[in-house]
């Protein structure tokens, strides 16, 4: 199957924004309840391709609780006071 | 005098032996050969297939390279009888963590998916080693994928003791003379930490110093890989060796290092103490070995100052960039299902990966900034110090469990409360995080008999300050000689 410019940045756009609204949602139920939904697991799970391993009920249930504990460390990390001017270490350096 | 059985003696003795001709590498080769073979075989013929009991040995290695060793001995004896010493390596048989790729031998990264990986490429540092003339003898064992909640390795101070993760098959044969030396791996302890369960002299250089590549990576950004001895002055002699500028790895840098073996006059020098991190143990006696320690650098005439280290969410830091990047490098054992193979005590890492491969690239950015941020502050406060020391950890090896026949840490009886724990800040998440070196160094014992350690953290890119923090207090102490007995104590 052929894909055309237009249509890979409109399906690769659809599926950043689908995880990014999975996630902000994840996070948003970990700060409410304290944990994530299985449908918002195989949301985001969905992002990712084939389910793989995590077909299995006890991998997915790991799954499930490793997802809330990463929603609760991203809802750490965004309430850090960070210093606006300060860059990622990830700055691509030559020389 | 009773003389250091030749087993147990430092980097330099061995040289020395070797030097004067009183031994010579295939001798000296075949003494630890025999004695790993004799002391302790590689218990798996399978790294998936682990046993339960262990039979009362440490379980320190994956492959024992015999026939390679031996030809490689063969000929540095013709280059030292030529009058060719390429080191002070020269002749000596060493371990190096099974995490590093070596060309024709099996590495296996601890995990049964990759039990007959065979590379056809050495790691950069096994090549700078050869060159420096050092014989590879065994790939040692490891948490699987450098898991640090794995002791892949048991405890020679006490068999139903931990030895932490993920370099402990590395250390344990140090401390156990099993080997001359060894080449550990650490992302955020997996050196110091297991160094410090077992009573080994450790470092972790300065980020970017010694080349990753050929090595497994598990966070490209906080990998680092660093020597194991017997001694500070052990750590040096094998960081110049492995040092130096590498294209392969982007995060090299040319800041050749080379080692001072003397630490020179330490009256005046300033080392600040995280005073903080004794109370993270429940033990009087073990704050008073930590504080007994300082009394010896006070005692040369060095200045010690307590320090406060800043509180940054470290333990956020660490699992965001780790999960992102190991769940980036590993997605492959995702695509094909390999994954599922991994050990049952690491279903919850992988899945930790795989919450990663989730996580938006905001968040991970996010995290880096911190660690920019964190970066700036400890380089200033490392700054006013030649060295800052702080307890490797605070308390003696706890006791081990026992999952899938593998050894792993009883986490209660070796970390301290976790409210504490989260209130104070640790100066080895700070300096892993940070790219500074690291050294560990034993100080002590506890109550049962466990060994204690300190690490000295030093500025980027001056590991000979660590170096010569461990050396003069080596000089003036013998806790690093002290060996565990054998029977190894059940």
């Amino acid at each position: 199957m052929s894909i055309d410019r237009r249509t890979f940045t409109k399906v690769a756009g659809a599926g950043a924004a689908a995880l990014t609204l999975a996630w902000q949602q994840a996070c948003a139920q970990v700060a409410d309840s304290g944990d994530v939904s299985a449908e918002m697991v195989r949301a985001l799970l969905d992002t990712q391709g084939a389910p793989g391993i995590y077909e299995d009920p006890d991998q997915f249930e790991r799954l499930r609780r490793a997802v809330a504990n990463s929603a609760r460390i991203s809802n750490e990390l965004r309430a850090f006071p960070l210093n606006e001017d300060e860059q990622p270490l990830t700055i691509f350096r030559r020389g | 005098m009773q003389s250091t059985p030749v087993h147990f003696m430092t980097v330099r003795e061995q040289a020395d032996l070797l030097a004067s001709g009183e031994i010579t590498s295939v001798e000296l080769t075949r003494l630890f050969l025999e004695r790993a073979e004799q002391l302790d075989p590689p218990p798996f013929e399978l790294p998936s297939e682990p046993r339960s009991d262990h039979d009362g040995m440490l379980s320190t290695m994956v492959t024992i390279a015999r026939d390679q060793a031996l030809a490689a001995a063969e000929l540095a004896d013709q280059e030292l009888r030529a009058g060719r010493r390429r080191s002070i390596l020269h002749g000596i048989p060493y371990g190096v963590k099974d995490l590093l790729d070596t060309d024709g031998i099996r590495t296996t990264w601890g995990s049964g998916i990759f039990r007959d990986r065979i590379p056809t490429r050495n790691a950069a540092v096994i090549d700078r080693l050869a060159d420096a003339g050092a014989i590879l003898m065994a790939k040692m064992s490891l948490g699987e994928f450098a898991g640090g909640n794995t002791s892949s390795a048991l405890n020679p101070w006490k068999l139903d003791r931990t030895s932490f993760g993920s370099s402990s098959g590395t250390v344990s044969a140090a401390v156990a003379g099993l080997i001359g030396f060894g080449i550990g791996t650490e992302t955020g302890g997996s050196i110091v930490f297991p160094g410090s369960s077992v009573g080994a002299s450790g470092l972790r250089p300065t980020f970017s110093r010694v080349s990753r590549f050929g090595c497994m990576p598990l966070s490209w950004s906080l990998d680092k890989i660093g020597p194991v001895g017997r001694s500070a002055e052990d750590c040096g002699y094998i960081l110049e060796q492995i040092n130096g500028f590498d294209p392969r790895d982007n995060s090299s840098v040319d800041r050749p290092f080379s080692f001072r073996p003397s630490p020179g006059r330490m009256r005046g020098r300033r080392l600040g103490v995280h005073r903080r991190e004794f109370l993270l143990t429940q033990s009087d006696h073990n704050r008073q070995v930590f504080e007994e320690a300082l009394d010896t650098w006070e005692s040369m005439g060095v200045i010690v100052e307590d320090i406060d280290l800043p509180l940054y969410p470290t333990g956020a830091l660490f699992s965001t960039i780790v999960t992102v990047e190991s769940g980036t490098i590993f997605e492959p054992l995702f695509a094909d299902g390999r994954a599922g193979g991994m050990f049952s005590f690491n279903e919850d890492r992988a899945a930790g990966w795989m919450a990663g491969r989730m996580m938006p690239a905001a968040d991970y950015l996010t995290a880096q900034r911190i660690r920019s941020q964190l970066t700036r502050e400890a380089d200033e406060i490392l700054s006013r110090y030649d060295a800052v020391v702080a307890p490797t950890w605070p308390n003696g090896a706890g006791l081990r469990e026992v999952s899938d026949g593998w050894p792993i840490p009883a986490r209660n009886e070796w970390e301290p409360p976790a409210d504490f724990d989260a209130a104070t800040p640790r100066l080895n998440y700070i300096a892993n995080l940070v790219g500074h070196p690291g050294l560990n160094i034993p100080c002590g014992f506890d109550l049962d008999g466990m060994p204690l350690c300190l690490q000295i953290v030093a500025s980027p890119f001056d590991d000979q300050a660590a170096l010569d923090f461990g050396m003069s207090f080596q000089s003036e102490t013998d806790w690093h000689l002290r060996r565990p007995d054998y029977p190894w104590r059940p």
